[in-house]
């Protein structure tokens, strides 16, 4: 099953990949064919951790890491089917960055589901919170894309995109609360994750807020807020001194 | 009710001027927080004066916000959530009654009667909760009252969140198998855990095979479960050679195996991960406690994510220690409970309408 998992990973980081160059190139027909392969190999990778995990492959963060490109679909569907928004290139980049990621790290195949994580909260708290970064990756990529651009096309892309991620991550911070105090008997301890995703939704809840501003002024709120995602996804979990109640997600 | 009515019209009179004003309000407040948070990384910090203080001023804005987003539909707001929520207790409503009918039906002894009574409940609650729904989702129709639930469900979780500051009530005991642990402080029973079962992933120990050099044990490999024997490249030892580890060895290894030469190594065999904790326990109402159970006490399972609640009291089941002598148990009456649920789930459903609305929604809420 190992092997599999490797192969996966490798054909659907190489689908992304020539996804990527189709879209650079302007061919958005092949490119779509090549995002549905990725997707496809995903589909596949994602079944093959499940089996080697005995559970829902959610629980480190090698797993999330094969998860991210399925989570992005979505968005896909949503922001360049539906809003026709150009986020073709970004979303397989982002596909691609993440297996890489994955590819990078030790693949964990003993890891079993610990009694805390036997919940009906496990699925859907870290799938909204997948999704959400996703969409946020995407903002991100949007929000910087749009510096020297005299239109606000990839600007209102990098909001509609934090837009829909907003209530994603919202769902995921209160799914972890009311877990948290079935779990352990406190909805919030003040863990160093817990306390980053917190602050991760303050930034993005106050870009929301100034809804006054110009969208080119609140970018910095958008790049700031992709910074503590970052912290909370990755900072927080290989920080050597950071004793976690999240530390099984390493 | 006068009071609260004169606010609502003082906090919706001016707008927009009034939502602009309080937009920039509530940012800086969000940007106290963040550098609170930020700034000092202590626990006792969050419960500080002025983290406090932020909450409250936090609330404060949002039920303003609330108020100057629903302008003059905030009682159609309330309405509208009132029906929603009612709507929502359908299934509950379901469940219990349900449970009732299989109840009676028990009594009469004919089983087919708790079966259409359960039938006409669902129907009936079914019903009541499409209208109420509906009703309700009707009421909710006017531009920015979604974003006002968003606010009014924060304002509901911080007063959950300051009734248990205030009022809730933690006692982690740690349990001897076959002993009783009676809580200090005012709780009306004593705790007897029965016995207690550590679950274990079965065929799933782990093995590592150690060196000793320049005085210390170095990490060689992690050998391979293969049948009876465990594998490394192409040495190989039976599984019936490993002896039990004594206690001082860690409370992750299990067995172990010695193997001469020069240098000494040794086999290692870690604990299979742990699949589920089950404590068997007992409630015991003490002396001049007013609980009473029918028969004098209460049996219950015990497992991890599944705490147990009678009168108002929480009992979880946290940890146990492999040794399977004791277990950590929490005891726990929480007030504020039933507001945090509400506000939790109430903010993570409103913030998806509004994710998800129509632009042209989002821009009149605005």
């Amino acid at each position: 099953m190992n092997a599999f998992i490797v192969i996966f990973t490798s054909a659907s980081a190489v689908a992304f990949s020539a996804a990527c160059a189709a879209f650079c190139l302007s061919s958005g027909r092949r490119g779509n064919y090549f995002l549905l392969f990725g997707w496809s190999f995903c589909i596949l990778l994602f079944a093959s951790n499940a089996v080697a995990a005995q559970a829902p492959p959610f629980g480190n963060m090698r797993h999330v890491l094969c998860f991210f490109p399925l989570a992005l679909a979505p968005a896909w569907w949503l922001l360049v089917r539906k809003r026709h928004l150009p986020l073709d290139g970004p979303i397989a980049g982002a596909a691609v960055v993440s297996l890489i990621g994955a590819l990078c790290m030790p693949l964990q195949a003993g890891w079993r589901q610990a009694p805390a994580l036997q919940s009906p909260w496990f699925v859907p708290h870290v799938v909204s919170y997948v999704i959400s970064y996703g969409l946020l990756a995407i903002s991100f990529v949007c929000a910087v894309g749009a510096f020297g651009e005299k239109r606000d096309l990839r600007l209102r892309a990098a909001d509609a995109a934090a837009r829909f991620a907003f209530p994603f991550m919202t769902f995921g911070l209160c799914s972890g609360a009311l877990w948290a105090d079935v779990a352990w008997g406190r909805y919030w301890s003040w863990d160093i994750k817990e306390v980053w995703s917190l602050i991760t939704w303050l930034v993005y809840l106050t870009y929301f807020h100034l809804f006054t501003g110009e969208t080119r002024e609140r970018r910095g709120l958008l790049i700031l807020g992709f910074v503590c995602v970052i912290i909370t996804f990755v900072v927080v979990n290989f920080a050597p001194s950071s004793e976690s109640l999240h530390s099984y997600a390493r | 009710m006068k009071l609260l009515s004169s606010f609502i019209r003082v906090a919706t009179l001016k707008l927009p001027t009034g939502l602009f004003f309080l937009a920039r309000f509530a940012a800086p407040v969000l940007m106290a927080l963040i550098a609170l948070l930020l700034v000092r990384d202590h626990p006792e910090t969050y419960h500080s004066g002025l983290m406090l203080g932020l909450g409250i001023a936090s609330g404060l804005v949002c039920f303003i916000g609330a108020c100057a987003l629903a302008r003059q539909h905030f009682f159609r707001l309330l309405a509208g959530l009132l029906l929603l929520g009612l709507a929502a207790l359908a299934l509950p409503g379901l469940l219990f009654f349900g449970e009732k009918a299989v109840h009676f039906a028990r009594l009469g002894g004919a089983m087919w009667f708790g079966m259409v009574g359960m039938a006409c409940l669902a129907f009936v609650s079914l019903m009541i909760a499409g209208v109420l729904g509906y009703l309700g989702f009707r009421a909710m129709r006017a531009p920015g009252l979604w974003t006002a639930a968003m606010h009014l469900f924060i304002v509901c979780l911080l007063i959950g969140v300051y009734t248990d500051f205030y009022r809730a009530r933690e006692t982690p005991i740690t349990c001897s198998v076959g002993g009783s642990a009676y809580p200090a402080g005012e709780h009306p029973f004593s705790v007897q855990v029965e016995s207690y079962e550590v679950k274990t992933y079965e065929g799933e120990e782990t093995y590592s095979l150690l060196r000793h050099d320049k005085g210390r044990w170095q990490f060689v490999g992690s050998p391979k479960r293969d049948g009876a024997f465990v594998r490394l490249g192409s040495e190989s030892w039976p599984l019936t050679s490993l002896l039990p580890a004594p206690k001082e060895a860690g409370s992750s290894a299990q067995r172990y195996l010695l193997l001469p030469g020069s240098p000494p190594r040794l086999l290692l065999q870690h604990a299979a991960p742990v699949r589920e904790y089950i404590a068997f326990c007992r409630l015991k109402p003490t002396i001049n406690s007013a609980l009473s159970f029918a028969d004098g006490e209460r049996q219950f399972l015990l497992r991890v994510n599944e705490p147990i609640s009678f009168n108002g009291w929480l009992v979880y089941l946290l940890s146990a220690d492999a040794s399977g002598k004791r277990v950590q148990l929490l005891l726990r009456r929480s007030p504020g409970r039933p507001f945090i649920y509400i506000g939790a789930v109430g903010l993570a459903l409103c913030s998806f309408v509004w994710g998800f609305a129509p632009k042209e929604e989002r821009i009149a809420a605005a």
